[in-house]
């Protein structure tokens, strides 16, 4: 999991933290309507390239990978439910006998990939143990410290084999994990659990040309031109209920600018009719959508989803000082921020870790107070904490969106006597500086999208301990043996709803610590084209679902 | 002889220029605070596997170290990896994109093309009709013709291409429906295609720089009209259009075809905004890509590339010299 | 007075006038002012005749001649009236005038080096003045340039024919401009100071070519110019302009006998002249003495040079090419010593070396106890310092962006550490002694003559008390009067500073004025040296005489005797001036403006 989504769905150039014009509702839920068959869709795209390795790809499992790649789990994301975990390649979600520990999955009957090729067990354990290759990085895997023998184990290519993915016959497959985790049905939703047939893998095309085992298969690739996809004539709709498979071609456009992408979407003229952006719409578009109601029409607002937040360096001076940290849960102007991030299309209040959409889900206030801050309590805090005047270091990107948010909370603070000083550093520095060992700074302003729809996306990566530096994102470098303990508990319970209550637990239990100040549930939106129906965007993850798009027929 | 010795000299000239140029941007890019190794390092990092991808990248090695394997690697070629994952990347191997999985010397000869059509085209473009703006405005000095065309030109100079580019889509392509607003057709495939798709990227371009050879030529034009020998040319009873067109052309052509070369030989490195703007994958897109994605190899071979093309262009501009003013040949 | 009987004047001055002037009134319209330029002029030539219009610059005459033309920029107003052989030419239709231009009228200009097109051949630039007014074959026009250009005197005509205008001397350039001037049989050639920027043997051929042609093809001629001497030696008939009006007209040798007006008399008064010469037979060249290593009175010269030879490498492989061989030179201290020769005879490059610009392949190059060629970085500085150079075009060595204050003051910062309010103090003083009002100090050159502008360059040179000035032509850019004026303040500023100065010119009559000794170079040897009087008037070297010889002198007394140089001078093959410093533009010196992000 990552805090850029983003750049997980390789839509580069991300206006992080998108924001849009505060007057307007977001769109209710999107376009819906019952599935019509073929058409052209067109997926306009900034990045130049889709890499199409399992292995190697961070997509979301209801974006283009998902397309054409299955995996044992899936999500059926469908709005305003939260995203739910549902059996892809499997013939359920995972079986545990032990508590979590070991985990058996069978393989439905009868599936092939695009060449007519059985799918067996042992063509997914070979996906999971190439992406442990060193030539293969890049992917997401939380897999690898999990699986026991992961820390070690190099991949296939110099001939070991993964002891602990075990595949007793071809349709069984099972999993030895180092601990109990219970969200593991969730991890085996991520493209490193795709099959991938040893006999076809070539490592240095594979990214190119994958084995299909989805409803598409790609057709033709052309780097930083297009990617096209057509039917998988050997995909059996009867074994995947999440995929429509709509259109007959899909077509990726790639480094297409994305304000002409706006543009063109917005005059939907002739196959641009069945096209959507897969980038969010920039501000100055959200603008001129809302004078075309035409266009307006067809912008598709997410719920509010991802937490962008305050981070306080526990581990620094007053910062310490858990009266001084609750201090600043008042003194902070969520509303100027939410201004400072594009208004109420840019995003909602926020006062919990869990955000919406994510199973389990609390919504309580630890510390109500209006959207402008209480700037009494604040004080009165700080008194408590015997601080009269602080001087704080914020620690910023220097772009101008985000200075524009660190000067929101710099203002917010100054009412209450904390000068706050902003170091303007660009986006490298300040990811080396947040998630490396010295953590000199105050304050910083985050976000954060889990990789996938388990409340621990959101608190273990930012609250364990573990997580502190060596590259972790804990960049509040919150530290407290009692969450430490809650988070090994909830990680481990197999039983979803209980697992459920004690992250909640966590939740609050944290927030009574005050490390970070929530800030908003960040919305994006999108446009589409009038053909393109069934286009929603869920809160998580707040991106368009690939899987249930469809064309408009006649 | 005497030209393939001046040839010889500069060659060697350019290849040490090169090499420092490399040198350059090596240790610039490798001291810089972000560490290629952490993007493709995947999620979530633990150091081992930061280690592990570090190593397969050759990042590991102390950076002279890296900068010396990246000089085998042209001469040689590199091998990363071990084992049946291995990745060959053959001679002359300007580094090895691992998040594209191509070579930069492929990366970049595939996107030559796109690049060079736009450039050549847009570059021709530019000079007929900022040549032939300028000495019209010259020879009409004062004029409304004259005011017209600075005027324009001066709005050209100053208009930005992502600005003109949008709006450019926005009329021809949305409004009015008369070009493709995107994408690239090789000319081998269907050369119709290929110019209409150019048509609005060559305009774009010619108009910004149109816009500043229409000044220059202006200047120099005016300079050369008050040269003696032109007084001369019309002593002699010479027609002003002979005048003009070749005894000042001639001279105001020396200057301007200096600009031009440098100016092409950079827009050859990739136009990055017109790219962006029309959708076309030249090494322009190619380039704001890889610095997006700190693709470090990709970003060193594209950045030698362009030094490389303006070395060269410097090198057939002082060639072309020799042929237009002969006080230099020989 | 004697008139030569080759002189056609007298007997054809009956013939009505080919080229009638009649109440010519010229002026341009500058940013609303009217600047009046010529003042109703009116004089008339007739053919075969030679007409002088005489003045200094801004005086109206090359605007006389351009009226004629009709290519006086869109900014004048002309009235009166120009008629050649009856057809009025003020105000008539292009087209006339084109017919005109080169057909009827042929043009000289003043500079051959930029009045051809550098880009073409000679050749092409004939044969395109043929062509212009008559048509004919590629072949008869070909045949054509190579005849006219061996009826002006210039060898291997072919060879010239394919060079381009770099490629030749000044001589031969203007040799080719004149051939392009009667390519087409004019009645009148207009000659615009046609030998002001030539060396004075080449200036003599050139002034014979022009009385040669007259003769042979019955032309007329209207001669500009700035040098009484060149007037002596060609006119028939001067005109004296001043400030745009004619002051005095009348025959060339009544004139130099009885000017009547003061500003005529003024002009012939600042020419310098030379002393009169006792040039009996000019005995066999000797073999330069070697100067004495110290003088009598045992103080050390300023500069010694030994056995210097300086070589450029050559158009081929291995061949270098000597452009100073083998000269010994001294320069006491407080001296001044003028460095004579023509283009292309090694003189300023002898400058540079000791200047220590250009390396010396032999001998050695000692100034003030300094060798040149093997100074530490250190004492090169030190020397530098000591070292004030002027050069012949004050408008390119000065900074046309910087303030005269800051150019002068420019030394001083670099080699000396003076607050800038002492600079300011040693600037004021150096704008007295150069007599320019201390109030200059903040303008830019562009808004001074050359005159002040040299005076600048003097002061900038003398700013760090210099032991050694080297001044490499500093008047020949400038009109005579200016001249006089910049060669005393040369004098008295040497005089009270008391430096050393090696003065190199091409002028024997200005080096007469100045030096003490004087050394003559030819083909990068020194012919002769010694004290100036004798050098200048009993010069030992036929190459010295024969230079004395074709000065031109102010004075059609004078010029009666000289009839022996004009044939010599003539046959004399004219060598192509030596280019050491080829043009090139390098692409960073190139116009670049800024560009747009594409």
């Amino acid at each position: 999991m990552k805090r850029r989504s983003a750049v997980a769905l390789a839509v580069v150039l991300a206006l992080a933290g998108c924001n849009a014009n505060p007057d307007q509702k977001p769109a209710a839920g999107g376009s819906n309507a019952g599935t019509e068959k073929g058409g052209s869709l067109t997926i306009l795209n900034a990045a130049s390239d889709i890499n199409f390795d399992p292995a190697k790809s961070q997509n979301l499992a209801i974006t283009t990978l998902g397309l054409v790649l299955r995996r044992l789990t899936t999500w059926d994301v469908q709005p305003g439910k939260p995203a739910q975990v549902v059996p892809d390649l499997a013939t359920d979600t995972g079986k545990t006998t032990d508590g979590g520990k070991t985990w058996t999955f069978t393989l439905k009957d009868g599936l092939t990939y695009a060449d007519g090729a059985a799918i067996t067990a042992g063509d997914v354990k070979y996906g999971i143990e190439r992406s442990f290759a060193p030539e293969l990085s890049g992917g997401l895997g939380y897999h690898k410290s999990l699986l026991v023998g992961g820390t070690e184990y190099k991949g296939p290519y110099s001939g070991a084999d993964l002891a602990s993915v075990e595949t007793p016959d071809a349709r069984t497959i099972v999993f030895h994990l180092k601990t109990a985790y219970g969200d593991w049905p969730w991890i085996v939703s991520m493209p490193a659990f795709a099959p991938v047939p040893k006999a076809k893998d070539d490592p240095k095309k594979y990214n190119q040309n994958p084995v299909a085992s989805g409803p598409y298969q790609v057709q033709s690739y052309q780097q930083g031109v297009a990617v096209k996809l057509t039917r998988n004539p050997n995909w059996d709709a009867a074994t995947d209920p999440v995929r429509t498979a709509g259109p007959d071609q899909i077509t990726f456009q790639l480094g297409q600018d994305t304000t002409v992408q706006s543009q063109r979407l917005i005059a939907d003229s002739g196959d641009d009719r069945s096209a959507f952006g897969a980038g969010f719409v920039a501000p100055a578009q959200l603008a001129q959508i809302e004078q075309n109601a035409s266009a307006k029409q067809r912008l598709v607002t997410s719920d509010a989803g991802a937490l962008s937040y305050l981070a306080l360096n526990t581990q620094r001076g007053p910062l310490k000082d858990v009266k001084v940290r609750q201090a600043i849960q008042y003194a902070v102007d969520k509303r100027a921020y939410q201004v400072a991030s594009g208004g109420a299309i840019g995003g909602e209040l926020a006062s919990t870790l869990i955000t919406p959409g994510i199973a389990g889900r609390v919504d309580y206030n630890l510390y109500p107070a209006d959207p402008s801050g209480d700037v009494d309590k604040a004080r009165q805090l700080l008194g408590e904490a015997g601080q009269t005047s602080l001087n704080l270091t914020l620690l910023s990107e220097n772009d101008q969106p985000n200075l524009a948010k660190a000067q929101a909370i710099q203002q917010g603070l100054q009412r209450v006597g904390i000068t706050v000083t902003i170091k303007p550093v660009d986006e490298d520095a300040w990811t080396a500086e947040v998630t490396g060992e010295k953590g000199d700074y105050d304050l910083t302003v985050s976000s954060w999208q889990p990789d996938f729809p388990s409340a621990n996306g959101n608190i273990q990566p930012l609250f364990a301990s573990s997580e502190i530096g060596r590259g972790g994102y804990n960049i509040a470098r919150y530290s407290q043996p009692e969450v430490d303990t809650l988070i090994a508990q909830a990680t481990a319970e197999t039983d979803p709803a209980k697992a459920q209550a004690l992250w909640a637990q966590a939740d609050k239990r944290i927030l009574q610590d005050a490390p970070i100040v929530p800030l908003t549930y960040t919305k994006n939106s999108f446009l589409h084209g009038s053909k393109v129906q069934n286009f929603y965007v869920p809160s998580f993850p707040a991106y368009p679902n690939y899987l249930k798009v469809s064309l408009k027929q006649g | 002889m005497r030209l393939l010795r001046l040839i010889s000299a500069r060659l060697f000239g350019m290849i040490v220029t090169l090499l420092v140029i490399s040198l350059i941007t090596y240790a610039v890019f490798v001291l810089l605070p972000s560490d290629p190794a952490q993007l493709s390092c995947g999620r979530p990092c633990t150091p081992e596997r930061l280690a592990d991808a570090r190593a397969f990248m050759g990042y590991d090695q102390p950076w002279a170290q890296q900068y010396l394997a990246f000089l085998g690697g042209i001469v040689a070629g590199r091998t990363f990896g071990s084992g049946a994952a291995a990745v060959h990347c053959a001679a002359p191997c300007f580094g090895y994109s691992f998040r594209l999985n191509d070579s930069v010397t492929h990366l970049i000869l595939e996107r030559i093309p796109v690049t060079f059509s736009i450039a050549i085209g847009a570059a021709l473009l530019w000079l007929l009709i900022g040549v032939a703006a300028g000495v019209v405005s010259a020879v009409r000095r004062g004029t409304a013709i004259d005011r017209a065309a600075m005027t324009f030109s001066t709005i050209g100079v100053s208009a930005p291409s992502y600005l003109v580019g949008l709006l450019g889509i926005l009329l021809f392509g949305f409004t009015l429906n008369m070009v493709p607003v995107n994408g690239y057709v090789p000319l081998t495939e269907d050369p119709v295609g290929w110019l209409w798709h150019l048509v609005l990227p060559w305009c774009v371009l010619a108009l910004i720089s149109a816009a500043v050879y229409a000044r220059l030529t202006r200047g120099q034009m005016l300079e050369v009209l008050g040269e003696d020998y032109i007084r001369t040319a019309r002593a002699k009873g010479l027609r002003e259009r002979r005048v003009v067109g070749r005894h000042a052309l001639r001279n105001v052509l020396i200057p301007v075809v200096t600009v031009f070369g440098l100016d092409l030989g950079s827009l050859l490195g990739g136009a990055v905004i017109t790219e962006r703007v029309f959708s076309m994958p030249g090494l322009g897109a190619l380039l704001l890509d890889a610095v997006g994605n700190i693709d470090l190899p990709l970003i060193i071979g594209i950045t030698l590339f362009s030094a490389f093309l303006i070395i060269l262009a410097n090198f057939l501009v002082d060639l072309v010299y020799g042929v237009l003013d002969p006080r230099v040949a020989r | 007075m004697t008139v030569s009987s080759t002189e056609p004047h007298l007997a054809k001055a009956t013939r009505s006038p080919l080229l009638a002037v009649a109440g010519l009134a010229v002026s341009f319209e500058v940013d609303g002012d009217t600047h009046t330029a010529v003042h109703d002029a009116s004089f008339e030539v007739h053919a075969g005749q030679v007409l002088a219009l005489v003045g200094e610059s801004g005086s109206g005459k090359s605007v006389t001649a351009m009226a004629a033309l009709g290519l006086l920029p869109a900014t004048a107003r002309v009235s009166g009236s120009i008629t050649l052989a009856g057809t009025e030419l003020i105000g008539a239709e292009q087209g006339l005038l084109r017919d005109i231009r080169g057909g009827r009228i042929g043009t000289i200009f003043q500079e051959p080096m930029t009045a051809l097109n550098p880009v073409f051949t000679i050749g092409d630039q004939v044969g395109e003045a043929i062509r212009a007014h008559r048509p004919s074959s590629r072949s008869a026009v070909a045949a054509r340039v190579l005849e006219l250009l061996s009826t002006v005197g210039l060898d291997d005509p072919a060879r010239v024919a394919r060079s381009y205008p770099h490629e030749l001397s000044g001589g031969q350039l203007q040799r080719a401009m004149i051939a392009m001037a009667i390519s087409c049989d004019p009645v009148l050639l207009i000659a615009d100071e046609p030998t002001t920027a030539l060396d004075v043997t080449v200036q003599a051929g050139i002034l014979d070519l022009l009385r040669d042609l007259r003769t042979r093809l019955d032309m007329a001629v209207l001669l500009i110019t700035h040098d009484m001497g060149v007037v002596a030696d060609v006119a028939d008939e001067v005109v004296v302009l001043r400030d745009g009006q004619i002051v005095e007209q009348a025959a060339a040798a009544q004139l130099f006998a009885a000017p009547r007006h003061e500003y005529t008399r003024a002009l012939l008064r600042v020419v310098p002249t030379l002393p009169e010469l006792r040039l009996a037979q000019p005995k066999p060249p000797e073999t330069p003495e070697t100067p004495p290593a110290e003088t009598s009175a045992g103080v050390a010269p300023a500069v010694l040079l030994r056995n210097v030879v300086v070589e450029y490498p050559g158009r081929r492989r291995g061949q270098p090419v000597r452009a100073v061989n083998d000269v010994s030179l001294h320069i006491d201290q407080g001296k001044l010593v003028a460095l004579v020769g023509e283009s292309g005879s090694g003189k300023s490059t002898l400058g540079r070396a000791l200047a220590g610009l250009v390396p010396v392949a032999a001998g050695t190059v000692t100034v003030t106890g300094v060798e040149v060629g093997r100074a530490t970085r250190r004492e090169l500085r030190t020397f530098r310092s000591r070292l004030g150079i002027v050069f012949q075009d004050p408008a390119s060595s000065l900074n046309p962006r910087r303030t005269v204050g800051a150019s002068i003051a420019e030394p001083l910062s670099l080699h000396t550490d003076l607050r800038p309010d002492a600079q300011r103090r040693r600037v004021d003083e150096l704008l007295e002694a150069v007599e320019l009002p201390t109030r200059l100090r903040d303008r830019h050159p562009y808004e001074m003559s050359g005159g002040q502008r040299q005076r600048v360059a003097i002061a900038r040179a003398i700013a760090l008390n210099p032991a050694l000035l080297i001044a490499d032509e500093p008047t020949s850019a400038l009109d005579v009067s200016v001249q006089a004026r910049i060669l005393e303040l040369l004098r008295s500023v040497q005089r009270r500073f008391g430096f050393s100065c090696l003065f190199i010119s091409h002028d024997l009559a200005v080096v007469e004025q100045l030096a003490d000794r004087v050394a003559v170079l030819h083909r990068g040897r020194v012919v002769e040296e010694g004290p100036a009087t004798t050098v200048l008037r009993a010069p030992r070297h036929p190459y010295t005489a024969r230079l004395l010889a074709a000065a031109p002198v102010a004075d059609p007394r004078a010029r009666s005797g000289q009839t022996s140089r004009s044939t010599s001078c003539k046959r004399r093959k004219e060598r192509a001036a030596f280019r050491h410093e080829r043009v090139k533009y390098s692409p960073a010196q190139s116009p670049r403006p800024e560009r747009p992000l594409r």
